[in-house]
């Protein structure tokens, strides 16, 4: 049994859960009959998975990008209701952004701080005092330290990432069905 | 992390599910699923059981066979409508197994081997009600060749 096996199934689960419910209580309009009215649609969620689960160090980046988007779209749009649509979805890829890597104060828990958080002590960086001198050996020493603690961080993405965004997902994909539970689909499977 | 269950944490988390309640609400939960997943196609319903049955079988995290279940309520193709009308009832019921294990252990990693061995009973009693459900309909409907 491994620790991200756990942290699926207790804090890292329950985070990615209450940020779906945060955000939809925020966002998430009783009006929303069928999932077109969503403000992200199936296929972004979709897509939001399958980056976190193949490059998890482009998730902040996919966000942004889909954010500045929303935003052009927003400036050009001149209806009421497409604009409210469209600032639920430029707040959903913030939130996005924020769960990757926001700091606090404003953002008081992101993956990057849990990572950060988690890093063990020995692969933490060293800062130098000014002016300070390294031996070729220390430089070498240096480099390999960076190169494990690199090794180490893309490691816990690479298991957390795809973890946490599992639940994302399949969280607002569930409160998407059960508010639209009428809607008729496609057919297939 | 090498958590290991104990011959009476394993008792009580079998314990647990033979107590009436439990084990009434599988039943319960397997006819239902049967019910509806048969109204309109009855091979999407067993391969959709089978799916259920696989998942909680072959998972390392009680939160893979949630999600399961909310993914297949998420989609909008297949048997997303059959999944609308069971999957509140199946989470429901996950719930009350993620739930009981904490008054049991304080060690997570006990807890998550005692949510699989539990989630691993549960679905052993689903998929019974829902087989024993589909036999007597379908010898209701066989005429007796005795």
């Amino acid at each position: 049994m491994l620790e991200i096996d756990i942290a699926a199934d207790t804090e890292l689960g329950q985070r990615a859960q209450e940020a779906v419910k945060q955000y939809l209580r925020q966002h998430g309009e009783e009006w929303y009959r069928c999932s077109d009215d969503w403000p992200i649609a199936r296929s972004q969620i979709s897509g939001l998975r399958q980056i976190a689960l193949n490059e998890p160090r482009q998730v902040a980046a996919f966000a942004e990008h889909q954010r500045q988007k929303a935003e052009a779209k927003h400036k050009t749009t001149k209806k009421e209701e497409r604009q409210a649509e469209l600032e639920a979805e430029i707040a959903f890829w913030e939130l996005i952004k924020q769960l990757c890597d926001g700091k606090p104060p404003k953002v008081p828990w992101s993956l990057t701080q849990a990572r950060d958080k988690a890093l063990p002590a020995e692969l933490q960086e060293e800062r130098q005092p000014p002016g300070a001198k390294l031996t070729k050996e220390q430089q070498e020493a240096r480099k390999q330290k960076q190169a494990q603690r690199e090794s180490w961080l893309r490691q816990w993405e690479s298991e957390h990432y795809p973890v946490f965004f599992q639940r994302f997902c399949a969280h607002y994909l569930y409160e998407m069905a059960r508010r639209t539970r009428s809607e008729k689909g496609n057919e297939g499977d | 992390m090498n958590a290991q269950l104990t011959p009476e944490l394993i008792q009580k988390a079998d314990g647990f599910l033979d107590q009436d309640q439990q084990h009434q609400a599988a039943i319960r939960l397997g006819e239902r699923m049967y019910d509806v997943f048969t109204k309109q196609n009855k091979e999407r319903g067993m391969a959709q059981i089978r799916n259920l049955q696989q998942i909680a079988v072959s998972a390392t995290r009680f939160a893979d066979i949630e999600d399961f279940v909310k993914n297949q309520m998420g989609r909008n193709a297949g048997a997303y409508e059959e999944w609308r009308q069971v999957g509140d009832e199946v989470l429901q019921q996950l719930e009350t197994l993620r739930r009981a294990v904490n008054d049991w252990t304080n060690d997570e990693g006990q807890r998550l081997l005692l949510r699989l061995h539990l989630a691993r009973g549960w679905v052993r009693a689903v998929v019974g009600a829902y087989l024993y459900r589909k036999a007597q309909r379908e010898m209701k409907r066989e005429p007796s060749h005795a």
